[in-house]
């Protein structure tokens, strides 16, 4: 079908706007009765089952859920010294996490105020761009409380750092007993800045490091079932093509959904060929590489000369309820999963059909996935220092790993995941998989002047130039973004 | 009526009873006073020290002089991108903006039938919440279920562009979106009232003249509703250029900066970049050229806006 031009949808808009003044000066005629929608009934009121906030002190009973298998594990390993009289820790985090992640913001801090009698008192952030604003005025008006979430995502974790907003963790590992072999290297390596260590890990994701695949659909397409590990770039292709359905401009069913609207999926697809997008000093970008290039043509290729790629009129870039929902109707066969967009693709599938997960391809001299970490940090306006990071601990040790697993269904950055999380939730293949990434990490390109945000927001403006088709990918875009990209890189530091 | 100055007469001169009466009135405004001072006035000399500084928030500010400035003219490339998207915003928006609710409002000073259901009909738009707006359009706009390409698609058998998710259609549907919710407001009610204030007799006397419609309109109607016309235009100005709130909902900037407009970017470098001082500066050259545009239609104004009363 035609695309309509913006000038013949501006004279068919003249043509019915004038239409309408028309009828309208002519008057007379009556309003049309408009014919009356039937109500829909409101949807039930359902009580929440979670057990009560955290703020509330001891939360009585938000233990039971979680104390089966690891019932041996201490519910606390490091405690505060005691106080005479209890105190109340102001805990920022990300708004609704106590909704969303129960464990991690209801059930895991209970069990710290049931073991050291003090309360948490959860002050909720607008998550996204809202958050490090909110914390950076909290600061300035020397308001902030005891313990904060960052992230290294958008660098807002390195900013705070930079601006003594976060404790360093030296001084409280050894007094704990706590060592730092207990996470992953690149966590540690990630959260050591200027030799000290700043925060405790609460997870550590590789993004997305691997695909689910609906296995329904490579049986109609006679695919067999693919392995895990190993598959090649060309697999993925080959596959996305004989699963793609429907007529180009408009498929019924997508072969492959690849993530490319993110600067931590970019990078790994980068590092799993080879290479990276930013040199390690977080200086220059690296996207003149052969392997960068690699990876430019594989997704044009599946966007603009295959056609078996969602364009955004599709699916919206970074929807991730929007994707599940696709894969979850069969409308999507392969598609790029981030760690965090699990919940919403088991909820979203259930069983409506097999499915399983392989690792993202990459390359026999790949670098490891993107070290994507998540902490609790105590931060250095807090009076109770000593209580703030037995806090963070119990939101990064053993226990907290199986209650994670358990209730949210994903993984720390622990070594010792699997063991900690018991063997029946071990079993689980994304678990396993996921804890094979984590443990290939790397630890993520930092720009130096701190404007990862920026760095990010150019590199996806300028690709999104090329998948809806307005530039090639040829040597002069990416000459053209390598300028872009070192001009942010050379901007004064944050 | 010709402004006059008004001397107040100093403070020394005044009876007791009128410094009274004055520290009253002062008391009873000052509510006003200190609001004015703490989040009008301070922030914005703040602001223009900032501006002159490297000031990332949580440090104090470092004197860089005119840097910033220097910086956003001759070495940030999305600052002539984002003054790009923003100049074509308001040369679309303002005149279509302005035509728009002068034309909704000779129709509803025509006096026909269900003239209130139409009013409220026009004006209700303007009370909708942006962000409520925003979200409303997203779906109406979408590509594959909106209800903008079925219509086109019923219609006329062609596909219906992407919209917001096109390059060369996201800046337009945005537009729209902005004209959707500004054409009906207040700009209406203004140039309704002054519609209304036109007295009938010069109507009564320009059709025993012979005048006719068109005639009517350029020579009556248009010259007694210019303060309304030069109002509307002054604060659509204004306003335009601080267009943020559907490009910052909807768009995000996007598509590959289709829609980063001039206020994004002041916001994206002193909120997300904690750039403060550099988004001072954006802050003060927009102040700047609004003030300019401003000043230059009150000059421009003596020319075509007829004020009866000066007269």
């Amino acid at each position: 079908m035609a695309a309509i031009s913006r000038r013949r949808f501006l004279g068919l808009t003249a043509a019915v706007g004038g239409g309408a003044l028309l009828a309208a000066c002519g008057g007379g005629a009556p309003a049309p009765t408009a014919t009356p929608v039937p109500v829909a009934k409101p949807f039930a009121t359902v009580a929440p089952t979670s057990a009560p906030v955290a703020a509330g002190g001891a939360a009585g009973g938000s233990t039971a859920s979680s104390a089966g298998a690891n019932a041996a594990e201490p519910l606390i390993t490091a405690k505060p010294p005691q106080r005479p009289e209890p105190i109340t820790l102001r805990f920022h985090f990300r708004a609704g996490g106590d909704k969303s992640e129960p464990a991690i913001y209801v059930e895991r801090p209970g069990e710290w105020s049931q073991v050291t009698g003090h309360k948490i008192a959860l002050e909720p952030i607008p998550s996204g761009k809202e958050y490090p604003p909110k914390i950076v005025a909290l600061a300035t008006a020397g308001n902030l409380g005891d313990l904060m979430f960052t992230s290294v995502s958008e660098a807002n974790h390195f900013f705070f750092v930079q601006n003594k907003l976060i404790e360093p963790v030296d001084d409280y590992l050894p007094k704990y007993n706590i060592k730092k072999e207990e996470w992953v290297s690149a966590i540690i390596k990630t959260l050591t800045i200027g030799g000290k260590m700043y925060g405790m890990p609460k997870a550590s994701n590789p993004a997305e490091a691997h695909f689910a695949i609906n296995l329904k659909l490579f049986e109609e397409a006679g695919l067999k079932k693919p392995e895990i590990y190993g598959n090649s770039f060309d697999d993925l292709r080959n596959w996305a093509i004989k699963l793609t359905k429907g007529p180009p401009d408009r498929r019924d069913v997508y072969g492959i959904y690849s993530h490319t609207y993110a600067n931590q999926a970019v990078t790994n697809g980068v590092r799993a060929r080879g290479a990276d997008l930013i040199d390690a000093a977080g200086e220059k970008s690296l996207v003149d590489s052969p392997q960068f290039n690699d990876w430019l043509q594989w997704n044009y290729k599946l966007y603009r000369e295959d056609k078996v790629h969602p364009m955004p009129d599709v699916l919206k870039p970074g929807d991730s309820n929007a994707l599940a929902g696709m894969f979850a109707a069969g409308k999507i066969a392969i598609s790029q999963i981030h760690r965090s967009w699990m919940v919403a693709f088991k909820t979203a599938v259930g069983d409506k059909f097999p499915w399983m997960f392989v690792q993202h391809p990459k390359l026999p001299n790949a670098k490891g996935w993107v070290a994507n970490i998540d902490t609790h940090s105590a931060t250095t306006q807090s009076k109770y220092k000593d209580e703030a990071f037995t806090l963070t601990y119990a939101l990064a040790d053993r226990r907290f790993a199986y209650v994670v697993a358990k209730g949210q269904g994903y993984l720390t950055g622990r070594v010792d995941n699997l063991e900690a999380i018991g063997p029946e939730l071990a079993k689980d293949p994304f678990l396993q998989i996921q804890q094979k990434c984590t443990e290939e990490e790397e630890p993520w390109w930092i720009a130096k002047n701190l404007r990862q945000l920026e760095v990010e927001a150019e590199l996806l403006n300028q690709l999104d130039t090329v998948w809806l088709g307005k530039r090639p990918p040829d040597k002069a875009f990416i000459g053209d973004l390598k300028k872009a990209l070192d001009d942010v890189l050379a901007k004064p530091p944050l | 009526m010709a402004a006059r100055a008004v001397a107040l007469p100093a403070w020394r001169s005044l009876t007791p009873a009128r410094r009274r009466e004055a520290l009253q009135g002062l008391l009873f405004i000052s509510p006003w006073l200190v609001g004015f001072l703490a989040f009008t006035a301070y922030p914005m000399l703040a602001s223009l020290y900032y501006s002159f500084s490297a000031y990332k928030i949580l440090a104090p500010p470092v004197w860089v002089g005119l840097r910033n400035y220097a910086y956003a003219f001759n070495g940030d490339p999305l600052f002539w991108l984002s003054v790009q998207r923003t100049v074509i915003w308001v040369v679309v928006t303002v005149p279509l903006g302005i035509f728009g609710s002068l034309l909704a409002a000779v129709l509803l000073n025509r006096g026909l039938k269900g003239t209130n259901l139409y009013r409220t009909a026009f004006f209700l738009p303007s009370l909708t919440p942006t962000v409520a707006a925003a979200l409303l359009w997203t779906w109406i706009l979408n590509p594959r279920f909106g209800i903008a390409n079925a219509a086109i698609e019923g219609l006329t058998g062609l596909r219906g562009p992407n919209w917001l998710a096109d390059i060369d259609w996201a800046l337009p549907s945005l537009a729209m979106i902005s004209l959707w919710t500004a054409i009906g407001g207040n700009r209406m009610l203004i140039f309704l009232a002054g519609l209304q204030g036109i007295p009938q007799e010069l109507y009564e006397a320009a059709r025993v003249d012979g005048a006719g419609p068109i005639r009517t309109w350029w020579n009556i109607t248009v010259p007694l509703i210019s303060p309304a016309i030069f109002f509307n235009l002054v604060l659509g100005i204004i306003f335009s250029f601080r267009v943020f709130a559907f490009a910052f909902v909807v768009t995000e900037g996007g598509p590959a900066r289709a829609t980063y407009f001039y206020a994004l970017h002041l916001y994206t470098m002193a909120f997300r970049s904690f750039d403060m001082g550099y988004g001072s500066a954006l802050a003060w050259i927009l102040f700047l050229t609004v003030l300019v545009l401003t000043v230059l239609n009150m000059q421009l104004s003596k020319r075509w806006v007829y004020y009866e009363s000066l007269r």
